[in-house]
């Protein structure tokens, strides 16, 4: 690995989020653990979203669904732990392996019929599927309906992690979000990545020489919404209040929005994107109650001027680093 | 190798094939030509299976294929370079021939090893873009080389399927003449190795390369034989050849 501006930019970038909580206790700030810890949530699911956004080109508008699954498997089983004292729903890797399982069920089902699909009518029915799910949040109240539930304790994982303390629940969340991480690496390098990756830049020749594309489209739909249900169960807990607005489909334009603002197709985008979404959206709303005013033409500046988002704008950065780099590399015919 | 049989497609009134029958006899490389929209390209894409076909039958190596879908096409041994240029443009030439030798190289459900470092697929995609004279481009993105490395790649990249034959849908389509020199040079070489379905503009590359031409107007085939019989088949001039020999 070579040093330049965009490496050394992201090596900080995961360091300092790594020490958030040492020095929000240092600086006696602790809301500032509980602020980065939302973004290590958000940074899964961007990541997860740009496994089929960034690198495989299915614009989903329906991602946050899976944040609901997962947040909902936590939110309903420690309502049946605390009022009905079953306390093994509020088990955390019961809660995890739920949202897994339902989170990959619903990604089949959605991916399945909207994958038949392309382009506006893709962006629709995934629309259409989440809002769907949103409604059936909404209306049960069994689970809280439109108020949603509350949480009166966090998951419970047998005593190996106490993530009532914030400080834990932030390690347990950069973990995830570096695990997520690595396995994105891993998968878009496959054999499997590459054929996502060719199927985004040209399906119709994907077909020509003899991939099947629909089966491995769906298959990599099922693995993003999978993380995401995950990030589901970290956000639930975070927040300790479940409702159905986070599958709303703004919050489904939020995770878009991350992706973009970050870099599409780069592997730490979304987790700049994050970042950097969170971080505005605090800065901002501090100066005025209007704070999207400014956000809006922000990011319409983003998207004109840095196709690559803020990754591109680093990328573009290394360029201009090694052509005025001391050591001149030998010019090549 | 390849049997049509009275193969119709029609688009509305216009009948793009009209009772179309004919044979490539293997190890040949057979010409399709005709003026402008004779239906060589519909022909094409019934062959590979992106146009369905209304009638008729499409025998491949002994197998009826009319029917199939173009991913299987593929798996049977047809493989095709298009009239307009169609890579992945924002992946390199290495890893454009790379995904095609994957394609038939069992399943993609492999999800955890480096695919650029899989010799089984880089080391072939090499030898192939050696074959079409591209090894030194092998880094490249591939969107960044000239029209004439494009359509190379394609070839490339066909070949990289393992195909028994391959279809080529004017090839020189847009090349200067020693680019053009360079795609003759190649399908020279491919000659016999493979069976070749080529269509093409160019008279000369046409009346230098085929072993059987079949000529293609409004749909219809009005003549299939050796170029010598084509050349003087009074039917093909006054239908085409008669204006087009002139400017050869």
């Amino acid at each position: 690995m070579k040093w330049s501006p965009r490496i050394i930019f992201i090596v900080i970038l995961m360091l300092g989020l790594g020490v958030v909580p040492l020095l929000a206790d240092y600086f006696g700030e602790p809301f500032y653990t509980v602020m980065f810890s939302r973004m290590l949530i958000l940074s899964i699911g961007a990541v997860s979203l740009n496994l089929i956004l960034g690198f495989g080109g299915m614009v989903s508008f329906g991602h946050a669904v899976y944040l609901g699954i997962g947040s909902y498997m936590v939110g309903i089983g420690t309502m049946h732990a605390v009022e009905d004292g079953i306390e093994w729903m509020a088990n955390g890797f019961l809660q995890i392996a739920l949202a897994i399982v339902f989170s990959a069920l619903a990604g089949l089902v959605i991916g399945a019929i909207s994958l038949r699909t392309r382009g506006v009518y893709f962006i629709m029915i995934t629309l259409a599927f989440s809002q769907m799910l949103y409604y059936v949040a909404v209306g049960n109240e069994k689970y809280g309906g439109d108020d949603g539930l509350s949480l009166y304790m966090r998951s419970d994982f047998n005593g190996l992690i106490d993530i009532s303390n914030d400080n834990s629940l932030y390690y347990l969340n950069f973990v995830c979000l570096l695990l997520s991480l690595y396995l994105s690496h891993r998968l878009i390098n496959s054999r499997f990545g590459m054929l996502i990756r060719g199927a985004k830049s040209n399906e119709q020749r994907m077909r020509a020489i003899g991939f099947p594309v629909f089966r491995y489209q769906l298959v990599a739909f099922v693995i993003a919404g999978t993380i995401c249900g995950i990030a589901g169960v970290l956000s639930a807990n975070q927040t300790e209040f479940v409702n159905p607005s986070v599958m709303h489909w703004t919050h489904s334009g939020e995770l878009i929005i991350m992706t973009v603002l970050g870099g599409l197709g780069t592997l730490f985008g979304p987790v700049i994107g994050a970042v950097a979404f969170l971080f505005l959206e605090e800065f901002l709303s501090g100066i005025t109650e209007y704070w999207q005013l400014f956000f809006g033409p922000m990011l319409v500046l983003v998207v004109i001027f840095a196709r690559g988002g803020i990754d591109g704008m680093l990328v573009g950065l290394d360029q201009w680093w090694s052509r005025n780099s001391p050591v001149k590399n030998e010019e090549v015919d | 190798m390849l049997k049509v049989d009275s193969l119709f497609k029609s688009f509305g009134a216009l009948l793009a094939t009209d009772n179309l029958s004919f044979q490539v006899k293997k190890g040949d490389i057979h010409a399709i030509i005709g003026p402008n929209g004779a239906g060589k390209t519909t022909l094409i894409g019934q062959l590979t299976g992106e146009i369905e076909s209304d009638s008729g039958s499409i025998l491949f190596d002994g197998n009826n294929i009319s029917g199939v879908p173009v991913h299987l096409r593929s798996a049977h041994g047809l493989a095709r370079s298009f009239q307009i240029t169609n890579i992945f443009h924002d992946l390199t030439t290495w890893d454009n021939v790379a995904l095609a030798v994957q394609a038939h190289a069992g399943h993609s459900f492999h999800f955890w090893k480096n695919a650029s470092k899989e010799r089984e697929l880089r080391q072939p995609a090499l030898e192939f873009l050696g074959i079409v004279g591209l090894e030194k481009r092998a880094g490249f993105i591939a969107g960044l080389l000239s029209h004439g490395e494009h359509r190379q790649l394609e070839i490339a990249m066909a070949l990289a399927t393992n195909p028994k034959m391959l279809l080529l849908d004017e090839p020189m389509a847009g090349m200067g003449p020693k680019e053009s020199l360079a795609m003759v040079d190649i399908l020279i070489k491919l000659k016999h190795k493979l069976t070749i379905l080529l269509i093409e503009h160019d008279m000369d590359v046409v009346f230098t390369l085929a072993d059987r031409i079949t000529v293609l107007v409004n749909g219809r085939g009005i003549a299939t034989d050796t170029p010598d019989a084509i050349r003087k088949n009074p039917e093909v001039i006054a239908a085409y050849l008669g204006e087009e020999s002139y400017h050869a």
